[in-house]
């Protein structure tokens, strides 16, 4: 019970830092902070996901590109080699 | 009863081998880049009023490595150019590659001329923040343009001999690329 009755002092505690830098209380530094944890999250899953769906796109196009090719009829006289 | 299996077709790769193992290079290396540039900018971000740019060092010479940076942007686009060439066959293509890979060696070249510069003015790798971020960030590139500019003459020979191994040419490009991308990003970010 008496720790419960200490819950409400949480309210008009003050912010703590995990490191020494994060709280100097610059502006500056805070948005620094969310702007690079932003980019330094998204970026990875940028660049993988960019890679990822760059090989789809190739692959499809690979597909499609030799679908063409085998429903094509081959010339008279030729034979179409496999692959 | 015994069933007869259709022969195996012989599959193409989708993505030269070559490229694929170079955007499993570049893209760890963009992160490690960006990693770097992060730190810098909380750094720089943190710095107290008045201690940035940082008093009695030099400022970095942000006007004269705009040329710099030119020399290398049209340096990726020229190779970009040969590429177009290539593809038509046009034996025009290798002389894309060698104005490419020279201006690559310009901005190199520059470049450590400018490092020499900044060390005769005293900033150097432990006088301050800046010139530890300075030196690292930029020379982690350098070492990069220069790997890549081993490739890309070596390309260039293979190029003017007429003998050229696609895989390496592509492979090639996408290291350029990495290192013409990332320099953009580094100027605006250390430089100013």
């Amino acid at each position: 019970m008496p720790r419960l009755l200490a819950l409400p002092a949480l309210l008009a505690a003050a912010p703590t830092w995990a490191c020494t830098v994060c709280g100097i209380g610059q502006e500056n530094t805070e948005w620094a902070y969310v702007a690079m944890t932003a980019v330094l999250s998204l970026l990875p899953l940028a660049l993988i996901g960019g890679v990822a769906g760059w090989l789809y796109v190739r692959a499809r196009a690979a597909e499609a590109e030799r679908a063409t090719a085998e429903s094509t009829p081959a010339p008279a006289g030729t034979e179409r080699s496999q692959g | 009863m015994p069933t007869t299996l259709p022969a195996p077709t012989a599959r193409r790769p989708v993505v030269p081998n070559s490229v694929l193992g170079m955007l499993l290079f570049v893209v760890p290396e963009t992160l490690f880049f960006v990693g770097m540039i992060s730190a810098f900018t909380i750094s720089k971000a943190g710095a107290p009023a008045g201690s940035w740019p940082v008093p009695g060092q030099p400022l970095l010479p942000a006007a004269s490595t705009a040329i710099n940076t030119a020399a290398l942007v049209l340096s990726g686009l020229l190779l970009l150019g040969a590429q177009l060439l290539y593809a038509r066959k046009s034996p025009q293509a290798k002389w894309l590659v060698a104005a490419s890979f020279v201006l690559g060696v310009a901005f190199v070249g520059l470049q450590g001329k400018e490092w020499a510069d900044l060390l005769s003015q005293g900033l150097t790798l432990r006088s301050s923040r800046l010139g530890s971020f300075f030196y690292f960030i930029v020379g982690t590139h350098a070492l990069h343009a220069v790997a890549a500019l081993f490739a890309l003459g070596l390309l260039a020979v293979q190029f003017l001999r007429d003998k050229v191994d696609t895989g390496l040419f592509y492979a090639t490009q996408v290291f350029w690329y990495f290192v013409v991308l990332m320099w953009p990003v580094i100027y605006v970010r250390v430089y100013f």
